[in-house]
């Protein structure tokens, strides 16, 4: 029997750098494009579920609640096998990717918001008002600034994870990693390299965000007084017990 | 302009391989759950072990777990090391061993948090009334730090479920491999594809409507 190691070879994997590289490219517009359409949609989501009506905030509860129950890879496949075949839209996969990607985060993003808007003490929104700054001001220059900083770690471990879920838009196409891996490990049948160098890139790119997150955060903490710790301290008692560790994608 | 026609009837023709495709996705997900439960434990324990020797392997193995996607795992465990002639696993025990090690990763940092959240004057409290460490951590740090486990773990199994629908890319008869195959034959994958999605996110809300229970149950002793 040979030597489990044996006729190993990542000639191949070197080889096709440029096409892998390529998929790395892909991988990261996609995920930032949805990042920031999920904190638009996100910021949204949070402020119906905040309304003082009732039904708006019922109705925006709802949806956040089904949207946090869906997969990623059943949305993305009912979108471009199901719902493009019958209504005869046509999306492209990456355009598909980033409305399902973009969709499901602003659901967890909403959730986060709220509990980031209400650990603000009241009388920041009343100080605000009471100075004459108009509603849209008073967000804008006071609210949303301190939510941010309240919630920018949660924001954090969604963009990680939006960063990890890419990977399953290969399942329609999008040439990224995940896709340009499964191509060349077929061409040249050498499946154990490319998986094994697919896993280890995007372990050091998710490792490579959440430092890079982590230094952002800290050119944000400048002007982290003892104040917002604590407000960040209650935000975190504030979400669902469950929202306080992760689940994987 | 093509019109798309629509025939609900093939849900109801095919019934049987869509619901048998949704068991096969409860028990991928059941069996993760509990590879990722039981594998977690060892990990969380030397995650917060004092020596290096112990601790940077585990805190190796939790990265790994949580920075790989799952779907690199599945074609890892599932193509890579048959390439290799290492192992052949079917594509069931693939998708359970790919659901449950990344799973191991988030259920050690689940433990992890659980335990840390016991405060340290009860285990000292109870060394003081003259418990020995292993009855002090079994009749009072265990029982408060399950409590604080639960919701996590029932998050966990909320995200192994979602995470479960992926195993029919490497050719478990799912419910979403099912919506293919037929409407090959049929050509109504619209109606298939949305009868498999509704499933699914029924038994994940009907979960998610479990935990805000458990929270509610757990949080009544709660000050």
């Amino acid at each position: 029997m040979t030597h489990v190691l044996a006729d190993i070879s990542f000639g191949p994997v070197w080889d096709q750098r440029s096409l892998l590289l390529g998929g790395i490219w892909l991988m990261l517009r996609v995920a930032v494009v949805s990042m920031i359409l999920a904190v638009a949609v996100g910021l949204l989501l949070a402020r119906l579920r905040l309304s003082r009506l009732r039904w708006v905030s019922v109705l925006a509860f709802v949806l956040i609640q089904v949207l946090r129950g869906v997969a990623l890879y059943v949305l993305v496949l009912w979108l471009f096998n199901g719902l493009a075949v019958a209504s005869g839209i046509t999306l492209s996969a990456v355009q598909t990717g980033i409305i399902a990607l973009s969709l499901l985060n602003s659901a967890y993003l909403a959730e986060v918001f709220r509990a980031g808007f209400e650990a603000i003490p009241a009388g920041q929104g009343e100080a605000a008002q009471a100075i004459g700054l108009s509603d849209r001001q008073a967000a804008r220059f006071v609210l949303v600034p301190q939510m941010v900083r309240i919630t920018f770690p949660s924001m954090g471990n969604v963009f990680v994870d939006i960063v990890k879920d890419t990977a399953i838009l290969s399942v329609i196409g999008v040439s990224e990693l995940m896709r340009e891996t499964q191509r060349w490990a077929q061409f040249y049948f050498r499946s154990f390299e490319f998986y094994t160098a697919a896993g280890l890139i995007y372990l050091a790119i998710v490792v490579a965000v959440s430092a890079g997150w982590r230094a952002l955060e800290r050119r944000l903490r400048v002007h982290l007084d003892v104040d917002t710790i604590d407000r960040r301290r209650r935000w975190r008692s504030m979400l669902p017990a469950a929202d306080r560790t992760g689940a994987p994608a | 302009m093509f019109a798309y026609d629509f025939r609900w009837s093939t849900i109801w023709d095919h019934r049987g391989d869509l619901l048998s495709g949704l068991s096969l996705t409860l028990q991928v997900a059941g069996l993760a759950f509990v590879v990722a439960c039981v594998l977690g434990l060892p990990v969380a324990v030397a995650r917060m072990s004092a020596s290096p020797l112990l601790n940077r392997p585990a805190g190796w193995w939790i990265a790994l777990m949580r920075g790989v996607p799952l779907i690199v795992f599945l074609y890892w465990l599932y193509y890579a090391a048959a390439s290799r002639g290492w192992f052949a696993l079917s594509e069931f025990r693939a998708g359970v061993l790919a659901l449950g090690l990344t799973g191991s990763g988030y259920m050690a940092e689940n433990y992890r948090g659980a335990l840390q959240s016991v405060d340290p004057g009860q285990r000292e409290a109870a060394q003081a009334v003259g418990l020995g460490p292993g009855t002090a951590f079994s009749s009072v740090v265990a029982p408060q730090a399950v409590r604080m486990v639960i919701p996590p773990a029932i998050n966990l199994l909320i995200g192994l479920l979602k995470g479960a629908t992926i195993v029919s890319v490497i050719g478990l008869a799912d419910m979403f491999y099912v919506a293919r195959t037929v409407s090959f034959e049929t050509f109504s994958p619209f109606e298939l594809y949305t009868a498999a999605a509704i499933l699914i996110i029924g038994v994940t809300l009907a979960m998610a409507m479990c935990t805000w229970f458990v929270e509610r149950f757990l949080a009544r002793s709660e000050r």
